[in-house]
């Protein structure tokens, strides 16, 4: 356990260190790359505002992710009762998933305005996916044994659907959300960067105008630590919930 | 004609048509029904015709920007491939690489890459170099994570066998890891490539004066609804071409992966 700990640590070490080390032997700008120490430096001098955009763009990405959760669940479980429903939406369902969403937020803007809310429903029309095709595999594997059993003490469809299907769905349909959460967060930036006057997001695109590379590296920091931790968040759940699918690895 | 007289294909034929083809066509009435009765501003939802009809109309200037965000799309993604290939056998061979850096690519993978354009602005410009940059950092995870998974997942009894034969454990991760990983590989193409096109028409977006992306935007922020949905179709159009080109591949190239489930 302390080796799985250790090993990448000393890696994130040694890519912080070399980063510095080339930084500061080549003297290079900050507008080319800034160091380590002036992106920690800025994070901490800019750390209220930063701080202010993370939580408006986690707030985002909880409401995209919890709508995403609803809406993938509900038509993963109509997909998985109803054979018919299946046939008729899974090509629709593939060609929304080739669709690029970033290309859909224009006329989200249109439909709904600045700021919130297309950054809730582009984030929403990524993270719904993953959850969804992972409901519908889970209720499609079912022990067929366990069916069987069920089906020769006189259970009739749904009683299998809920009592059969939906539990085996559930390792799924946890797992999916580790992909899910950090696919919310995506579509909140992408939004933001388009259309908000707040957010990580913005704060990104401003910087960039501004040519402030040190806060644009800070802001990717502050981005990876809120995926990093609804992965973590998401990872947790998986196991506190579905410790059970696991026990036989 | 009756029901009876098809032939069992045929009925799984029309089985398999049909049910999509309703929801289509429950969509295209809806959709209908909202601009006709309904009335929804046009401004909000344009007329299905004339989608159509712009479709055909700018079908000039929409071809040229769809090749401009394809070509984009192809180089950032044969990059990322073979960045990507490269990484999951590095990952997939030795131990030490998976404990040094599979954290690492974890973390990397929280980012949201499209939200790194504007850095790739300033040090590489404007137009095709960060779009094909973004495109490359969205295309190798989904690779590299399966190239990887499907070297350390060789079967044991053979690694067994060529090892009590006198192999090494290159020539293991040669005979076998490779063969093995390659349906990996194939079925990630597809999260790939769709990866890519997403890099590309986000970098479009915010760092370009042409592509679908940056016309996707332009017709938004000019009020010319009709244009947008068309770019948005074409978008779409894009990326199903692009899923169902590698889905023919996985199916040609690795089908022997399939044998035992179909």
């Amino acid at each position: 356990m302390r080796t799985t700990i250790l090993g990448p640590l000393l890696a994130l070490l040694a890519v912080i260190v070399a980063w510095e080390a080339v930084v500061s032997a080549l003297r290079l700008p900050p507008q080319v790359l800034p160091g380590p120490s002036l992106v920690l430096t800025t994070l901490w001098m800019a750390r209220a505002p930063i701080l202010e955009h993370s939580a408006v763009t986690l707030l985002r990405t909880l409401v995209g992710f919890g709508l995403g959760i609803v809406v993938g669940v509900g038509l993963g479980l109509a997909i998985g009762y109803w054979r018919i429903v299946n046939a008729a939406l899974s090509p629709l369902v593939t060609a929304f998933y080739c669709l690029p969403k970033a290309a859909v937020v224009p006329i989200f803007l249109l439909w709904v305005g600045l700021g919130t809310r297309p950054a809730v429903l582009t984030s929403l029309s990524i993270a719904f996916f993953p959850i969804l095709v992972n409901v519908v595999t889970g209720l499609s594997t079912i022990d067929p044994d366990l069916a069987d059993l069920f089906r020769s003490f006189g259970g009739r469809k749904r009683q299998i659907f809920w009592k059969v299907g939906l539990p085996g769905s559930l390792p799924y349909f946890f797992a999916s959300l580790r992909v899910a959460g950090p696919s919310a967060l995506v579509g909140v930036v992408i939004a933001e960067m388009l259309a908000a006057s707040n957010g990580l997001g913005y704060v990104m695109l401003l910087a960039g105008s501004n040519f402030n590379m040190g806060l644009m590296f800070a802001v990717v920091l502050m981005m990876a630590a809120l995926g990093g931790l609804t992965y973590v968040a998401c990872a947790y759940a998986d196991r506190k919930f579905a410790w059970w699918a696991y026990r036989a690895k | 004609m009756g029901w009876r007289r098809l032939s069992t294909a045929q009925r799984d034929t029309i089985g398999r048509l049909l049910p999509p083809l309703v929801a289509v066509a429950i969509v295209v009435v809806g959709w209908e029904f909202a601009t006709q009765v309904a009335r929804v501003p046009a401004l909000l939802l344009p007329d299905l015709r004339d989608v159509a009809s712009t479709l055909w109309e700018s079908r000039q200037s929409i071809l040229g920007h769809a090749l401009v965000t394809l070509q984009r799309t192809a180089v950032g993604l044969a990059v990322g491939i073979i960045v990507g290939v490269s990484l999951g056998l590095a990952v997939g061979y030795s131990a030490i690489i998976y404990a040094a850096i599979y954290p690492l690519l974890t973390a990397f993978y929280c980012i949201p890459k499209q939200a790194l354009v504007p850095i790739f602005v300033v040090w590489v410009g404007f137009g095709t170099p960060p779009a094909i940059i973004t495109a490359v950092i969205t295309a190798f995870f989904p690779v590299m994570v399966n190239v990887a998974t499907g070297v350390s997942t060789i079967n044991p009894d053979l690694a067994d066998l060529l090892k009590s034969f006198g192999g090494s454990k290159k020539q293991i991760f040669l005979k076998v890891g490779i063969p093995t990983s390659l349906p990996y590989f194939f079925s990630s193409l597809r999260v790939s490539g769709i990866s890519a096109l997403i890099g590309v028409v986000v970098s479009e977006m915010i760092a370009s004066r042409e592509g679908v992306g940056y016309m996707v935007l332009m017709a938004g922020v000019e009020f010319r609804t009709p244009l947008l949905f068309a770019y948005v179709v074409t978008s779409a159009l894009l990326g199903i071409a692009i899923y169902a080109l590698f889905t023919v591949a996985d199916r040609r190239l690795a089908w022997w992966a399939y044998r035992g489930n179909r």
